[in-house]
């Protein structure tokens, strides 16, 4: 069993849970037998979420995406848009929105995430939104390397910097969810890089060509 | 004169075909994805530069959209496949079809 399993598999006996400190009266139901749902009890709402009952030997689809909400397994379901959030302390973590009976929005953590102080989040745990950024949820994506932009503003015509920065940053929630955080910024700073040559190349050209009809026009004209 | 200005170089033509393929939905992002298909991937960067090349010499035409969430509040900026740009690809295929048979073979396989 490695580190990640147990760890889930104490968050499973419902000890040190984030969940259970801020929000419930009664937190973890164990899996019902024959269930495939995790049910969790708040004071206002039912989460369930799909959790294989062997759960020790498929870690993996612990931390799918199906979030459920709802009174019974498979009575209603809620699985709503993927996307970031981002903590004041600067954690980036993946969540899925949801609603409460009473209609109110809830961000509920997608993906297993280590928070900037070592904290653990686990899969189903609901971000409190006192814990959030002013900035709306669902602009927030997962933020590129900003030096990497700042080269391109740099590069670019006015005109094209809006769209090219625009595209990069269209594809790269793509990639950070295809790769993880680090891998994406790799590529983000690769694509910038691979950028740049044909944009300098670009100036230099222009730049040497004003230079050639500025010598021109002194040798014929002046 | 104005033949050789619209002459267009290899990477140029796909850039074209891309456009032509998408239709109105012809911006960067699906441009690149477009010849990322064709086996012609290159950098965001070498895709405008060509872009505005050819915007220059009037074989396509861009127009601003509208600005989105999901590419941080920045609009798209789409191109679009003027009657030059569909006159130069013509001339190129034409070319293309006068010299393959001097080759002796055929693209694409046998036929």
């Amino acid at each position: 069993m490695n580190t990640q399993q147990m760890i889930l598999l104490r968050h499973f006996e419902g000890m040190h849970s984030r969940f259970s400190s801020r929000y419930s009266s009664r937190v973890i139901l164990p899996g019902e037998p024959g269930s495939r749902f995790q049910t969790r009890h708040t004071n206002s709402h039912t989460y369930r979420r799909a959790v294989p009952m062997d759960y020790e030997d498929d870690v993996a689809e612990i931390s799918d995406y199906d979030i459920y909400y709802g009174d019974a397994p498979g009575h209603e379901h809620d699985r709503g848009p993927i996307g970031w959030i981002e903590r004041a302390d600067g954690t980036e973590i993946k969540v899925c929105e949801t609603s409460t009976e009473n209609g109110n929005k809830v961000y509920v953590a997608a993906e297993l995430t280590e928070s900037m102080n070592g904290e653990i989040i686990f899969p189903g745990d609901v971000i409190p939104p006192e814990e959030l950024t002013a900035q709306p949820p669902s602009v927030i994506g997962p933020q590129p390397p900003i030096n990497a932009e700042f080269i391109l503003h740099l590069l670019l015509r006015r005109d094209e910097q809006e769209a090219v920065i625009g595209d990069l940053l269209e594809r790269y929630p793509k990639k950070y969810e295809r790769l993880g955080k680090r891998r994406a910024q790799l590529w983000f700073c690769v694509e910038v890089f691979r950028s740049t040559w044909p944009l300098v190349k670009r100036i230099v050209f222009k730049a040497t060509s004003l230079i050639t009809l500025g010598k021109w026009i002194r040798r014929h004209i002046l | 004169m104005k033949k050789a200005k619209e002459s267009i170089g290899k990477f140029e033509e796909l850039v074209l075909l891309a456009i032509r393929k998408l239709g109105t939905d012809a911006y960067g992002v699906s441009i690149n994805d477009a010849l990322e298909e064709a086996n012609s991937s290159v950098s965001i960067g070498a895709l405008y530069t060509t872009l505005s090349r050819l915007e220059e010499k009037g074989l396509i035409s861009s127009r601003i959209g509208e600005p989105t969430n999901e590419r941080g509040g920045r609009a798209k900026k789409f191109f679009k496949l003027e009657a030059a740009g569909e006159r130069a690809l013509r001339e190129a295929d034409s070319a293309r079809k006068t010299l393959t048979p001097k080759l002796g073979f055929t693209f694409g396989g046998a036929a």
